[in-house]
């Protein structure tokens, strides 16, 4: 397959590779938070917020569908494993500052929240404050329903080993 | 460019985009009438009002677009990019819109696709800024979608530009098909329509 070496998921720009600065490292890791946080208690968080920007909308949150790949293995192409809902939103401050968002699901709310947050995080004088406020709360209770759950499903495990393989 | 600099694009997009899409197909099918634009988005320069409706509404992920040097900066392909995922194509050739300023128009026509005879439809659409629709002399067009003949003097237009819009037509069914962007209104001359040049 000749065309395989010039298509983008086999070549050598795969993402996962491109090195990341600390900012860029920062930024994903709050928006993995915020996609991973559920609605109502984010927005909760939003709304206890002491005071919030002025801003415009680049994009109003919309929902679409994004089609999900998948990857047999380390080095097998890429394949199409479905489509799943997304609402996006993009938000730019009265400095200017641009915060996106792509949530799964159908919550327009909370995509207006995340990107506000994802734009207000970039403000080096709110960093700080909304990290502590909020993204470490979430960082803390995602943590904790991980381990609830992973102790839950410890309980149930089960110890397989075969008495006779039968092979003679 | 820097992410600051984006400015938001139509502000019902799906709404927005039907409407001035319709505005655009009456034009196609009007050769020559004058439409005002039912909707509006901001404008980041050098584009006018008319320009950018067409690239919201037209543009799509399938769709490369060439801008003339004179239009061309990080901020429109910015703003293209993110608000329709066209991609810029550099190769004038292998463009399927092409914007540009009147005055580029006879210098650009003869590099766009005109299609294939198995494919007519592979052709580009020129989208051409001008500053109004008022100016003297022009053409007088007759043909498909006009009942009898219709006069059209968009500003900015030279003999050598008129020449070019009539080589053309003379291409048909292959060709391109124009549409003139003003600032607040937009009209077309799709290929198959005849144009007879006015003393000024």
């Amino acid at each position: 397959m000749r065309n395989e070496s010039s298509s983008p998921d086999t070549g050598n720009n795969r993402s996962w590779e491109v090195p990341l600065s600390d900012d860029q490292r920062a930024r994903q890791g709050w928006m993995g938070v915020l996609s991973m946080a559920p609605s109502a208690r984010l927005c909760d968080l939003f709304d206890a917020l002491p005071e919030k920007p002025g801003f415009e909308f680049l994009r109003k949150p919309e929902s679409g569908l994004i089609m999900t790949q998948g990857r047999v293995g380390g080095t097998g192409g890429a394949f199409n494993m479905g489509e799943m809902t997304v609402t996006r939103c993009s938000v730019k401050l009265s400095d200017g500052t641009v915060g996106h968002a792509y949530q799964a699901g159908r919550d327009k709310k909370k995509a207006r929240c995340c990107a506000l947050l994802d734009a207000m995080l970039q403000q080096p004088e709110r960093q700080r404050e909304i990290m502590n406020s909020i993204i470490e709360p979430l960082k803390a209770e995602q943590a904790a329903r991980d381990l609830a759950r992973a102790k839950k499903v410890a309980a149930t495990k089960v110890d397989f080993f075969t008495l006779v393989r039968g092979e003679d | 460019m820097s992410l600051t600099d984006l400015a938001p694009g139509f502000a019902d997009p799906v709404r927005d985009a039907a409407v001035s899409f319709r505005t655009i197909l009456d034009a196609m099918a009007r050769p020559g009438d004058v439409k005002s634009l039912p909707v509006t988005a901001p404008v980041p320069a050098p584009f006018n009002a008319a320009a950018i409706c067409v690239a919201l509404s037209l543009l799509d992920p399938d769709t490369p677009y060439w801008l003339a040097p004179d239009l061309r900066n990080d901020r429109i392909i910015g703003h293209f990019s993110f608000h329709t995922g066209a991609p810029f194509e550099a190769d004038i050739h292998k463009a399927q819109f092409a914007f540009f300023p009147v005055a580029d128009l006879a210098r650009v026509m003869k590099d766009l696709s005109i299609g294939t005879d198995e494919y007519p439809d592979r052709s580009a659409t020129a989208i051409a800024l001008v500053p109004g629709f008022d100016s003297a002399g022009g053409v007088r067009l007759a043909g498909p979608g006009i009942e009898t003949t219709c006069d059209f003097a968009p500003g900015g237009m030279t003999t050598d530009a008129w020449n070019a819009l009539e080589r053309n037509a003379m291409l048909f069914p292959l060709g391109v098909d124009t549409i003139f962007a003003g600032p607040d209104s937009l009209a077309a001359i799709p290929r198959s329509t005849r144009l007879t040049q006015l003393e000024a």
